[in-house]
């Protein structure tokens, strides 16, 4: 399933790179030909209430999809990083500090801090993104700093120390490349959330009003649901498509690492 | 015990003096003046005033920060300027939609998910197996939002079966059982979406925690021993399985609480998450911080509630 789910992730990624060659319309040009039903010659799922484009609308919104996912949760995964490996392998009390930081912010709702801090700053994607990425990283950075403290203790890293190398080489060659891989699992799950997220906040009218996100267009959709139900419906199909594509990935990492579950599914 | 509790309660003042510490910080960081977010935007000259001079705004960032937290601490979280009445009190007035709607959908949400994902890992590995996964992905990944007017769509516009939005209809006469069936037949829409989507959840974690009770030295035993295979799944499996979907409960009502204001937006259910939403349009800052405020302290509570029933439910925990 975990393959269903790359080669889904992959085929958006093409959509979102490929966007001005195959979506046969600009997203953003208006037209006389509103409120057109999905099957209309040149419109497959039809047109939205200014006459744009719903399809190429919705492979144009693959791209903030991606940026989203990407920029959010792979700022999440760098800071977690950074954040868990560090003072997980020194410890003491700068370790104890930020461990306590981490269990407090754990606990801290942070939708609805997203939504009250793009209330108060504005919508601006990049701002969105980034807030995203800020308020997501505490899980990263608790599974990173378990994953040092087993690591640090196994006798090639003990050998590495011993032999001189330095703290940084010790933490980027050998702890941190071992360690990383539920990482990178929860990082494809957080990239499906981020991209949840985002669309949340859209549809809350907290969206950035010069992009095309799913999230937006079901915003607009919700206003004209009884006149043009395809303009809500289709990017929120893309929208769960993807979400799950992403979970199906990250299950599936972390599935492929965890022997115990392999075991289980086994017996 | 009870220093368990006393001790998992004093780790909560930190968290909740975070909550209220982001709050003050994003209003400080705010662009424009500050007495606009604690006044709102069409607060005349004279409140201003009142303002200011009622949370020192002339006065080093200190004591700014001493008078909006023992003012928050009194409960007091300024006026909503759209009501015209203390923020306290529009948000308590919201709390009932917004427990009924949780109680009702994630409760049943629960249950059947539970069931589903019990039923599965008795199955692990067959083709319904599989199959009931991979629709517990699904599930999870819905957009809560986009499945509300999905179902307004079918149920509503289409079929007129069920109203689309509100919590009662506006005239209505009749008596308790009138007003009650009334009530259900608001509530059946917005309550199925935020079920629905969570379901997936339940389904996931029921079914691995099953799975690893399963693969337990006792249940071997007990198999050994000639019990009977549904005896050992019901008073086994099942019930050590049930805690670790108690708990989720509990732990992720942040999640639920956010699926919530999003159904309710849809919903116009009158709720804490529709006046959330309501307040972001009109820009009412006070309201909007102030419910902030009440949502954060209630996910944490519930965080620590959570602890204290794992607990006592489960005697392998250590209370140290």
């Amino acid at each position: 399933m975990a393959v269903v789910g790359l080669a889904i992730v992959v085929a958006g990624l093409l959509a979102a790179a490929l966007a001005p060659v195959i979506a046969g319309y600009d997203p953003y040009q208006f037209s006389d030909e509103n409120y057109q039903p999905p099957g209309t010659p040149g419109h497959a799922l039809g047109t939205d209430n200014f006459g744009r484009d719903v399809l190429s609308r919705v492979i144009w919104g693959t791209r903030v999809a991606f940026l989203v996912g990407v920029v959010s949760a792979g700022l999440s995964a760098l800071i977690g990083i950074i954040m868990g490996a560090i003072p997980g392998y020194y410890g003491g009390y700068m370790d104890d500090l930020i461990s306590r930081f981490i269990d407090v912010f754990l606990m801290i709702p942070v939708f609805f801090l997203l939504i009250l801090a793009t209330a108060i700053f504005g919508s601006n994607i990049v701002f969105v993104m980034l807030a995203i990425g800020l308020t997501t990283w505490p899980t990263n950075a608790r599974i990173m700093r378990s994953q040092v403290l087993t690591l640090k203790q196994r006798p090639y890293v003990l050998a590495s120390i011993a032999a001189g190398a330095s703290v940084p080489r010790v933490l980027a060659r050998h702890i941190i490349p071992n360690g990383v891989y539920p990482v990178i699992a929860n990082t494809a799950l957080q990239m499906g959330s981020a991209i949840m997220i985002e669309a949340g906040l859209s549809f809350l009218g907290l969206g950035d009003p010069n992009v095309v996100s799913w999230g937006q267009m079901v915003q607009i959709g919700q206003r004209h649901l009884s006149v043009g139900w395809w303009m809500a419906s289709f990017p929120g199909i893309a929208l769960l498509i993807l979400v799950a594509a992403f979970n199906l990935v990250g299950d599936g990492v972390n599935y492929a690492m965890n022997p115990r579950l392999q075991r289980r599914d086994r017996a | 015990m009870r220093r368990y509790m006393l001790r998992r309660l004093l780790q909560m003042i930190p968290v909740v003096l975070s909550v209220i510490v982001i709050n003050f910080v994003l209003i400080q960081l705010a662009p424009g003046d500050v007495s606009v977010y604690l006044a709102g935007q069409e607060a005349g000259p004279e409140y201003i005033a009142a303002i200011r001079h009622e949370y020192g705004l002339d006065k080093p960032m200190i004591q700014q920060f001493w008078a909006y937290f023992s003012k928050v601490c009194q409960g007091d979280m300024g006026m909503s300027f759209v009501y015209g009445r203390p923020v306290i009190q529009v948000i308590a007035q919201r709390i009932p939609a917004t427990v009924l709607l949780i109680l009702f959908g994630i409760g049943v949400a629960a249950i059947i998910g539970t069931l589903i994902g019990a039923y599965s890992a008795k199955r692990l590995g067959s083709p319904t197996d599989t199959a009931i996964s991979l629709l517990g992905i699904t599930a999870y990944s819905i957009p809560v939002f986009w499945l509300g007017l999905m179902l307004i769509l079918a149920f509503s516009v289409t079929l007129h079966w069920l109203p689309s939005s509100g919590i009662r209809s506006v005239v209505l006469e009749g008596g308790f059982a009138v007003r009650a069936s009334d009530l259900i037949r608001h509530l059946l829409l917005p309550a199925t979406t935020l079920g629905l989507v969570y379901v997936g959840e339940y389904i996931r974690l029921s079914r691995a925690s099953v799975a690893e009770v399963m693969g337990e030295d006792f249940v071997t035993t007990s198999r050994a021993i000639g019990y009977d295979e549904n005896t050992i799944f019901i008073k086994h499996a099942l019930r050590n399985a049930l805690l670790p979907v108690v708990t989720i409960a509990g732990l992720q009502l942040g999640f639920v609480l956010a699926g919530a204001t999003l159904t309710e937006t849809v919903f116009a259910w009158p709720g804490m998450g529709r006046l959330m939403f309501d307040s972001i349009l009109a820009r009412d800052y006070p309201l909007l911080m102030g419910s902030y405020l009440i949502m954060s302290v209630t996910v944490v509570l519930a965080n620590l509630l959570t602890d204290i029933v794992y607990a006592y439910l489960d005697p392998r925990v250590t209370l140290g």
